[in-house]
């Protein structure tokens, strides 16, 4: 059955025909064209798919589109400009924290939910946090450093 | 290909989920998190299943509560919000533990504790921790509301005790007034997103004259247990030498039934059960003695 939804995203209201059984991923790529939000294995377990559900990082494969009806979902096209990009961003650049780039916008959206309520966070945090993104490039030395130095940068945002 | 459903209703309340169900039992399929039942290999529901009845927006069966001296805990709350919750941390840590081994923090923040029983994996994270906390389930339908011990909501893999109309609606956990030691350990491969191998946990309580030892097994039969048999033989014969921990780990290996599969062999895994359940009493014996002394 197709069903005309609102979602929330990146602050914007979109009216959009959808299928019941159509997962938020498809939806964010096919019918919003937002790109951005890569899918990886559809099962899970990459973490490639994730967004920000009110805030806190969802494997966007495992939900539907319509039981996101009324949340706010934020994508990485949210997250910064190609002018003005996000802290977290900038910090994943300088350090080296990408190769390939198709984990990068899940662990920036995890990265930020992450350092958004907790700017200090320690390494086992940062790896705990980033226990459901996989990285097949980096080793993720160098993205627990870029999360590290972001924290650092906000914290000294905030004083 | 994942199964097609026609069409999706969410209710905010329970009398809106049972009437949704009375208007057809046969094709209602109760979906909570979903992280399970939207897995393109879910071969698990039910032919003739057609309508998702979403519990995700029933406030009642959402949070986290004390009641009557029991921990309650809504069968929608999500598995990321009880790692978080003081109530939960501070007085059953063993629970948490079960909690932070399922999936990643990606599928923890959809996940619910009712959608882990409910799927009735053998190696629910979250169930062998339960099991030794001496949980009880309430399950509810438009006739009324029982009461289960969680040992007895497992039938088979995927199999639970709920009839068509009914749901899960509570987890109750009686508090702990006594000083205890337990912890969960999980046989596997990597920090997240793997299945359990083997899981086992353990709980171990002082009553002052004697200590109760409670053994909850995971993964190593068709449906997660207690190891009644060598809980007994610890609790009748009160030694705790490390010879009789031996022979205990021995009995609760012996009482798992666990099968080869991909990941491991049916024999690695038995041992496994006595090791870690020997090393699991070992290590709680020792933090309860410990705690004795410091008092």
């Amino acid at each position: 059955m197709t069903k005309q939804i609102m979602l929330l995203v990146n602050e914007i209201e979109y009216q959009v025909m959808i299928d019941v059984n159509d997962l938020l991923i498809d939806v964010i790529r096919d019918k919003l064209g937002l790109l951005g939000t890569k899918k990886g294995c559809g099962s899970g377990d990459c973490g490639a798919c994730t967004v920000l559900v009110d805030g806190k990082p969802v494997t966007s494969c495992l939900i539907l589109a319509i039981s996101a009806i009324g949340k706010r979902i934020e994508t990485i096209e949210g997250m910064g400009t190609e002018k003005e990009l996000h802290p977290i961003q900038q910090s994943f650049i300088d350090k080296g924290a990408i190769q390939c780039g198709y984990c990068t916008p899940g662990l920036l959206l995890t990265a930020k939910a992450l350092l958004d309520k907790n700017s200090h966070p320690s390494e086992n945090e940062i790896r705990e946090a980033i226990s459901g993104n996989l990285c097949r490039c980096t080793g993720y030395v160098k993205i627990v450093d870029a999360i590290v130095s972001a924290g650092e940068i906000n914290a000294g945002d905030e004083t | 290909m994942r199964k097609r459903f026609k069409d999706y209703i969410k209710p905010d309340t329970l009398e809106g989920v049972f009437s949704s169900i009375e208007n057809a039992p046969d094709e209602s399929q109760i979906i909570a998190g979903g992280t399970d039942l939207l897995l393109e290999r879910s071969a698990k529901i039910e032919k003739g299943k057609k309508i998702l009845i979403d519990i995700g927006g029933i406030e009642d069966i959402s949070k986290i509560t004390i009641k009557d001296k029991e921990l309650a805990i809504g069968a929608g709350v999500k598995l990321a919000d009880i790692e978080c919750s003081k109530l939960v941390r501070e007085d059953f840590p063993i629970l948490v533990q079960g909690v932070k081994e399922v999936g990643s923090p990606q599928i923890r923040n959809l996940a619910t504790i009712g959608g882990n029983l409910c799927n009735g994996s053998p190696a629910a994270d979250t169930v062998p921790a339960l099991l030794v906390l001496d949980a009880i389930v309430e399950i509810a339908s438009s006739q009324g509301v029982r009461d289960v011990p969680l040992t007895e909501f497992h039938m088979g893999p995927s199999q639970t005790i709920l009839n068509r109309n009914e749901i899960l609606t509570l987890v109750k956990i009686p508090e702990m007034e006594k000083a205890f030691s337990g912890n969960y350990h999980k046989l596997k491969t990597r920090e997240a997103l793997d299945l359990a191998f083997v899981g086992v946990a353990v709980l171990l309580i002082d009553h002052r004259d004697t200590i109760e030892a409670r053994i909850g097994l995971g993964a190593v039969s068709p449906i997660p247990f207690r190891s009644v048999e060598a809980e007994k033989y610890l609790n009748n014969s009160q030694d705790f030498s490390d010879k009789s921990l031996w022979h205990a780990a021995e009995i609760a290996a012996n009482s798992s039934s666990p099968i080869s599969d991909v990941r491991c062999s049916a024999e690695y895994r038995h041992e496994m059960v006595k090791n870690m359940t020997y090393q699991s009493l070992r290590k709680n014996l020792d933090q309860l003695r410990g705690a004795l002394i410091d008092d």
